[in-house]
């Protein structure tokens, strides 16, 4: 199944340049991510590097919380690649979250070439002490 | 929890020539203790670049800040490393990382200069002066 490769999909381009020297113009992956619970909330972090907010779209819908992300071609003019990497490298990463989790309550912030994620769980699903009279 | 998720054994064994290539693959999310994407090949994430001045290495550190990274370099390696005190939940554990970069013959060591942003260092190796090409008048 495509969705569980790292490389989902690939294009190539069309230069008469030696194979390996050729600049693809883009790949899509799944990124590297880390989820732990903590404080009634999962947060999520996800490594983006290179991306900038602009280029982040992160979505929660239907339980599914989807990151995509595109790490533009920023390579100075000049440069010549000693290997065939993609130009553009296109991130997108889906994550089933469950019911228990307020989407209105997410947070993100990407730093460092990370994103992350703060994920509440809904008032309801929340654990309660519960006092004994 | 839905959100964790494990290794799904049909997607990581149905490539057996991978897997006996380099049997610690399929493992390496074990040992490192998260999730199966974080698991990246040794040459992952760096890129290597030249024009006739440097060579340029782009390496993806995520996560690492400017101030906790550290460079090494001596005769034809650069060491990169990262070492930061982590407190999680009250937990103090230590973070880090080092990884090796062999630097093309050739390379100015002493010259290196290097940029850290969003989660990507950029490396410049200035090329020897033997290494950069030379115009010949004919005569």
């Amino acid at each position: 199944m495509s969705e569980n490769n790292e490389i989902c999909c690939q294009t190539k381009s069309e230069g008469n340049e030696p194979a390996a020297l050729q600049v693809r113009p883009g790949a899509t992956y799944k990124p590297a991510y880390q989820s732990r619970y903590s404080d009634n909330a999962w947060e999520v972090s996800v490594n983006l590097p290179g991306v900038l907010k602009e280029h982040l779209d992160v979505t929660i819908e239907n339980e599914i919380l989807q990151v995509k992300a595109t790490r533009l071609a920023d390579t100075p003019e000049g440069w010549r690649p000693l290997a065939d990497y993609p130009a553009e490298k296109h991130y997108r990463l889906r994550l089933d979250v469950g019911p228990e989790v307020d989407p209105s309550g997410v947070t993100a912030g990407l730093e460092d070439g990370v994103l992350k994620l703060a994920l509440p769980l809904r008032e309801e699903v929340k654990p309660r002490t519960i006092e004994v009279q | 929890m839905k959100m964790i998720r494990y290794s799904n054994p049909t997607t990581d064994f149905n490539d057996w020539d991978s897997f006996f290539a380099d049997p610690f693959r399929a493992f390496a999310p074990l040992l490192a203790g998260r999730s199966t994407s974080a698991y990246r090949p040794a040459d992952a994430g760096v890129e290597w670049y030249e024009d006739d001045e440097n060579f340029y290495v782009r390496v993806e550190l995520p996560g690492v800040p400017k101030s906790e990274l550290h460079l090494d370099a001596e005769d034809g390696l650069v060491r990169i490393s990262y070492e930061k005190e982590v407190t999680t939940d009250g937990s103090a554990r230590r973070e880090s990382f080092e990884r090796h970069l062999r630097t093309p013959e050739g390379t100015d060591v002493a010259a290196i200069g290097a940029k850290l942003e969003d989660g990507i260092l950029e490396l410049s190796l200035p090329k020897a002066p033997e290494r950069k090409p030379v115009s010949i008048t004919v005569s």
